[in-house]
């Protein structure tokens, strides 16, 4: 995920993802972020996981835990959108007319999100999204910038 | 018009934060706020509903005493008036379309705040006139400081 690996250098791909999101908060166009509230609780998932299985201390635990929240919460930059019962209800809805498609269910209620708030840009590293975005015409119009 | 209500006290502050979410979205024109360091806004529903509230065009003056400068930020980015002074009052309050008033109290042999929602004409002006008495001594903050996920990005963990 771009979020996780941006901010954790021990993420495989902290490099990449961390050029990433520079760029974006960097370049003149891009003044707003937008991330659900189910990509935030897995961002916070995956980092508290992470540190479970390392022996670290609770104070570098609180300050992992401090950075992430204040650098993606409150920056003011990112918008953090709410997923509804209604987007969850689409978006199982999508999971089961299309098993074929590897798409978690946070995965599907993004791109719901990003139609309903007419989000045009998705950055990713997960593969997925193209799929969906080539084969099914009502999210066409999504662009996916993979890398 | 109720006068004065006391907001039940529910776990979490379930429903004392539910109406005050309720009347943020219900605002139309202004709201005014008298706080401390402004941490009702690290709750994701208060801090929804104020930053759709100024999106829609209601005018929204915050008065506190000693935020974190990542909240300032974000507030005046979203077009929310911050004013930094070095009282903090008692009572802390939210003015609705100068209707009705939203206070938080931290009362004597009590250890949580109470809310209390007042709503005639009277106690209105009151807090109003507080608040514009907070506001006269008070410094309108400007954005300041790199944004902390920037900051976070050439810092990484």
């Amino acid at each position: 995920m771009v979020w996780i690996g941006a901010v954790h250098t021990s993420d495989k791909r902290h490099q990449l993802a961390n050029k990433i999101l520079k760029n974006l908060l960097t370049s003149s166009q891009a003044n707003q972020l937008f991330l659900s509230d189910y990509i935030f609780n897995e961002i916070i998932n995956n980092i508290t996981n992470k540190q479970k299985s390392k022996n670290i201390t609770n104070d570098e635990r609180k300050k992992i835990i401090t950075n992430i929240a204040t650098s993606i919460y409150n920056s003011r930059y990112v918008k953090i959108l709410k997923v509804s019962r209604f987007h969850i209800g689409t978006a199982f809805e999508y999971m089961l007319k299309y098993p074929d498609i590897f798409s978690s269910l946070t995965d599907w209620s993004s791109l719901i999100l990003m139609k309903e708030n007419k989000i045009s840009v998705i950055k990713t590293l997960d593969p997925d999204f193209m799929t969906i975005t080539q084969r099914l015409p009502e999210f066409k119009q999504i662009q996916v910038c993979k890398f | 018009m109720m006068g004065s209500v006391e907001i039940e006290q529910t776990p979490f502050d379930k429903k004392f934060r539910g109406i005050v979410e309720e009347y943020i979205r219900e605002s139309n024109k202004s709201i005014k706020i008298v706080t401390g360091e402004i941490s009702a806004y690290n709750y994701f529903d208060l801090r929804n509903a104020v930053e759709e509230a100024a999106g829609r065009g209601v005018k929204i003056d915050v008065y506190a005493s000693g935020p974190h400068t990542d909240i300032i930020n974000r507030l005046i980015h979203h077009k929310i008036n911050v004013f930094i002074g070095d009282r903090d009052p008692q009572e802390h309050f939210m003015i609705c379309d100068e209707r009705k008033v939203i206070v938080s109290v931290k009362e004597k042999n009590r250890t949580k705040r109470i809310g209390v929602i007042k709503d005639t004409a009277n106690e209105v002006r009151k807090y109003m006139d507080m608040f514009e008495g907070l506001k006269k001594n008070a410094r309108k903050q400007r954005i300041l400081g790199k944004d902390p996920l920037l900051a976070a990005l050439n810092h990484p963990i």
